[in-house]
């Protein structure tokens, strides 16, 4: 659809006057250039004003189109690819170095703030060579991690689930360049996370509780790589609510107990969301009763289940974010930002699930 | 690639690619070329470019650089690029086949202040070392302009232009000439790479290792016979282009002046500086230098400058992808305005009934209007003539006659003033537009490119607006002055984040413009259509003060500081007037026009009144 056609449906369609006009097309379409248009779900052809369009349609009333173009304009946090790539760019130097120097400082019995002293020394170097770097999805983005933070190829993993093979070649690596060594850091990367049911789950389910598994439990994967005396576990995320970070911290803290372990273990995230935005959503009566009005009840399944869903409208795990990615909408945001095209209400940036629901059987 | 609103577009280091900004460019401001003088004396000229930011003076430069001339040389023909080549080959700055004039253009940066206040220098080699800064960077951006001008590259083709000055009054001290571009290039490239490690440097670096001039000889090499490509001459003149001049320090600003005075080369030098810079040269215009005021310039051809915008407006529109004229209505449109109109011609009948109950004196002239036909509008603007003009009978003190007074006498007393402030006074009581059409967007733009950019930037994308919805484009009267308000109104809410000392003089200008509009609002309009600008004269209350020096006196410190950042930031600007004793001159500062919409003042000149200095003190300190 050509740009002008579109813009004309959407004064037509909002009723806008000129002076609305003047104000709400120079914003949409800075927007929709700076980042919405590169939205990575979008059908082929379709930018992001098409979308809006057809997104706006399925309002009935005039005033909810204005309530739901409101929720475009005042509340939606688009990250974009160029934005994601910048905390990726920045994860070592704010996050993993500083770690590595507390580090070396202790084992040096030096004070962490001499940093020059602490990099010069070559315990330094040896315990950043001493890390694994382990990324847990494919938006983790670790091999554009491992180039910017100039690290070996041989301790940058890109998921979890590598066999024992890989395993031994990476520390037989290791061991050529200091002999009689195994890895004495874990850093477990990724990109996002609104709830941290991902990673821990109530029922004791999730991926850290995997992973500690596989490092933790004599002849899985990575046992007998790292060196149990001083091992320490980083789990870090470029993006993270802070109720995320709560529940995960609690869910390790529960499988430790459960467990019998003791080991050093940290949660953090560069850019932390706290919940504000959700409180904006949600004392907006207004926006509240337009979203319970749109919401396909068609999406809450058993997944969708494990979370939160009294107010399902909300979001998995009544998160209430603004959020969109990229690459794909996450589900812990408003349902009517992401709903899938096939149901009843489409979202504006509709998701891709990662649970799908294909029938391959009668 | 098209943009959806190109009047956002500001200044022409901005605009990057060649052929848009001279699509861009109007050429009309070469006309002050041609008309001034002839081609030789022009390229013969020490030439000062002045005017307050935004008035074109990059532009102008950015246009003799040889990437514009080869740009426009190339599509001379388009009808977009026509009327600019034409002028420009009256110049004899291009001709038919061959670009005549090697632009060389430096642009000042405040870096250059730094060497100034570098401490650790003896003055005597802090001069030295701007001067070999000076010369390296002409001689870095004429072999640039050089190569651009031969169609070659920037660095590789360095070697392809050969230098063949020779060197008699032994200049080059590193290196032998004549020599090729690219030996003349290194040699400038390392004295500006050691000027910056002696800057950089936390120790103190012997400046005896920096290559020193005593003074700007680049200008005296750079020449045409002197810098061949191909072994031949590819240009007849150089055009050094110095821009922002008031970026240098003072004293290196005030050196360097003197120093081009003093050589009074045959070569062509532009200087392009701001207005703040403003100072004595104590030199005679004519004989030693030229200058271009832009404001001035354009002060004096009020109709010529509404052409340059509109012809500006109407480019800029052609670049839009939407394929939008800019068009204002010049016309109230009575239909939209007919209530309004109605209810002021009952309010205003009601007045002059009212005001002249007591006396026979204007029965002719309440009946004259009674019987008037005319549409609404001409109506109440006659009403509102008659109303003032029935104040000014009433406010004499002597004792009248009470006879009729005859409708002639009431025509011969409506002039144009009266005509203006009746329609200004009409538009503030009733809401009325008073600021549209193209001729007072042009007004508001106060001899201004950037400012009308300002203006014009909103009152497009309504046009835009307006087209999307499929209505007309040309925006009512009624809505430009809506609009025009409004933009004037966000600039003043701007300008405490735009200006230094921005209390007192957003203090300042509130106090003169409350007093303008109590002046210009006065039932008898004493001085129609208004005021808007003020005369110091500071003769008749500082007897303790010599006239001359209140403006260096301590106790209007304020009032000079307030005065100057006006002046600089284009809030106020002078006019100078021929009044009093034959011969004497007074300077009029007028309110820049944006301030007259803020305030709902006139746009008119002329409307001034005489305070002392110790007045407009009290402005700021109130």
């Amino acid at each position: 659809m050509r740009t002008s056609l579109a813009e004309k449906l959407l004064a037509k369609i909002m009723e806008w006057t000129p002076e609305e006009i003047d104000q709400e097309r120079p914003l949409m379409q800075a927007m929709a250039n700076l980042k919405w248009n590169e939205y990575q779900q979008f059908a082929p052809g379709t930018r992001f004003l098409e979308s809006l369009i057809k997104w706006l349609q399925q309002f009935e009333t005039l005033d909810e189109r204005k309530v739901g173009y409101r929720l475009v304009r005042d509340h939606l946090i688009f990250v974009s690819s160029e934005q994601m790539a910048h905390l990726v760019d920045i994860l070592f130097s704010e996050k993993i170095n500083p770690l590595l120097i507390k580090k070396t400082a202790v084992e040096l019995s030096l004070s962490p703030y001499l940093v020059s002293k602490i990099k010069n020394d070559k315990l330094y170097a040896q315990n950043r060579r001493k890390s694994l770097f382990i990324g847990l999805s494919d938006g983790s983005r670790i091999d554009q991690f491992r180039r910017g933070a100039y690290l070996n190829n041989e301790q940058v993993i890109a998921t979890y689930s590598i066999g024992p093979e890989k395993v031994k070649d990476m520390l037989q690596n290791l061991e050529k360049d200091i002999p009689d060594s195994k890895f004495k850091t874990v850093f477990l990367i990724d990109d996002f996370t609104a709830s941290g049911m991902t990673y821990c789950r109530p029922d004791g389910g999730g991926k850290l509780g995997k992973i500690f598994t596989s490092i933790f439990k004599d002849g899985e994967t990575f046992y007998g790589a790292v060196d149990h005396e001083s091992l320490e576990i980083h789990i870090l995320f470029y993006i993270a609510t802070t109720d995320a970070l709560h529940n995960i911290r609690r869910g390790i803290e529960g499988w430790k107990k459960s467990k019998g372990l003791n080991f050093n273990c940290t949660v953090d995230c560069l850019l932390e969301i706290n919940d504000t935005s959700k409180q904006k959503i949600t004392s907006d009566q207004e926006l509240m009763s337009f979203m319970v009005k749109y919401f396909d009840g068609s999406v809450v399944d058993e997944h969708y289940e494990k979370g939160k869903h009294d107010l399902p409208f909300l979001g998995f795990n009544e998160c209430c974010l603004p959020i969109v990615l990229n690459h794909n909408t996450p589900n812990n945001s408003v349902a009517i930002l992401w709903m899938p095209a096939d149901k009843k209400y489409k979202g504006l940036f509709p998701r891709i699930s990662r649970h799908r629901e294909d029938k391959y059987e009668d | 690639m098209k943009i959806r609103n190109p009047f956002l577009l500001r200044a022409s280091e901005r605009i990057e690619s060649d052929a848009g900004f001279l699509r861009l460019y109007s050429p009309l401001v070469l006309d002050y070329f041609i008309d001034n003088m002839d081609a030789e004396e022009l390229w013969n000229t020490f030439l000062f470019i002045r005017s307050s930011p935004g008035a074109g003076k990059s532009s102008l430069l950015r246009l003799f650089e040889p990437a514009s001339l080869l740009t426009l040389l190339n599509r001379k023909s388009g009808d977009e690029f026509k009327e600019l080549f034409k002028r420009l080959k009256k110049l004899n700055a291009v001709s038919d086949d061959r670009i005549n004039v090697l632009g060389v253009n430096l642009t000042f940066t405040r870096n250059y202040e730094l060497l100034e206040s570098f401490s650790g220098l003896q003055p005597g080699v802090r001069d030295r070392l701007f001067y070999s800064l000076l010369n390296s960077r002409i001689i870095t951006a004429s072999l640039r302009a050089v190569l651009s001008l031969a169609r070659l590259k920037f660095p590789e083709d360095l070697h392809k232009i050969e230098f063949n000055y020779k060197d008699e009054k032994l200049y080059f001290k590193k290196i032998t000439v004549p020599c090729d571009g690219r030996t003349l290039y290194e040699w400038a490239a390392d004295i500006e790479k050691t000027i910056y490690e002696l800057l950089d440097s936390f120790l103190p670096i012997s400046p005896a290792s920096i290559e020193g001039h005593s003074e700007l000889f680049s200008l005296e090499v750079i020449r045409p016979e002197y810098m061949l490509v191909d072994g031949k001459c590819l240009f007849d003149r150089v055009l050094f282009m110095l821009d922002d001049v008031h970026k240098l320090s003072s004293k290196q600003r005030d050196g360097l002046i003197s120093h081009l005075m003093e050589k009074r080369s045959s070569t062509s030098i532009w200087l392009s500086e701001r207005l703040e810079a403003l100072n004595n040269l104590k030199t005679n215009r004519g004989r030693d230098y030229e200058e271009l005021n832009l404001e001035d310039y354009w002060k004096e051809r009020e109709s010529k400058f509404e052409k340059l915008l509109t012809s500006i407006a109407n480019k800029r529109a052609a670049e839009s992808r939407e394929d939008v004229e800019f068009a204002l209505d010049a016309q109230q449109n009575e239909l939209e305005l007919a209530d309004a109109y109605k209810e002021a011609k009952i309010v205003l009948f009601a007045t002059i009934s009212k005001l002249s109950q007591e006396t026979i004196r204007f029965n002719e002239w309440k009946q004259y209007l009674e019987q008037f036909d005319g549409t609404e509008q001409e109506y109440c603007e006659l009403a509102k003539q008659i109303e003032i003009i029935i104040h000014r009978n009433l406010a004499r003190s002597e004792l009248a006659l009470e006879y009729t007074l005859s409708v002639q006498e009431l025509i011969e007393k409506i002039d144009e003033k009266v005509v203006q402030a009746a329609r200004l006074f009409l538009s503030r009581q009733f809401n009325l537009p008073y600021y549209f059409s193209m001729a007072t967007l042009s007004k508001i733009s106060t001899n201004n490119v950037e400012q009308f950019l300002g203006f014009a930037a909103p009152l497009y994308e309504r046009m835009l607006s307006l087209n999307l919805n499929q209505t007309s484009v040309a925006i009512s009267a009624y809505v430009q002055d809506k609009e025009i308000r409004k933009i004037a109104n966000q600039r003043w809410k701007d300008l405490d984040k735009m200006i230094p000392e921005s209390g007192l003089v957003i203090r300042f200008l509130e106090n003169f413009c409350a007093y303008c509009s109590s002046e210009t609002f006065r039932s008898t309009a004493p001085y129609a259509p208004g005021v808007n600008g003020f005369h110091i004269d500071a003769t008749r209350t500082i007897r303790l003060i010599k006239e001359e020096e209140w403006l260096s006196n301590d106790i209007f410190i304020d009032l000079q500081t307030v005065l100057n950042t006006c002046l600089a930031f284009n809030l106020l600007h002078v006019r100078e007037v021929m009044q009093g004793k034959k011969g004497q001159k007074k300077n009029i500062y007028y309110l820049n026009r944006w301030l007259c919409v803020k305030f709902g003042l006139p746009l008119s000149y002329g409307g001034w009144r005489t305070k002392k200095p110790d007045e407009l003190l009290r402005w700021i300190k109130r």
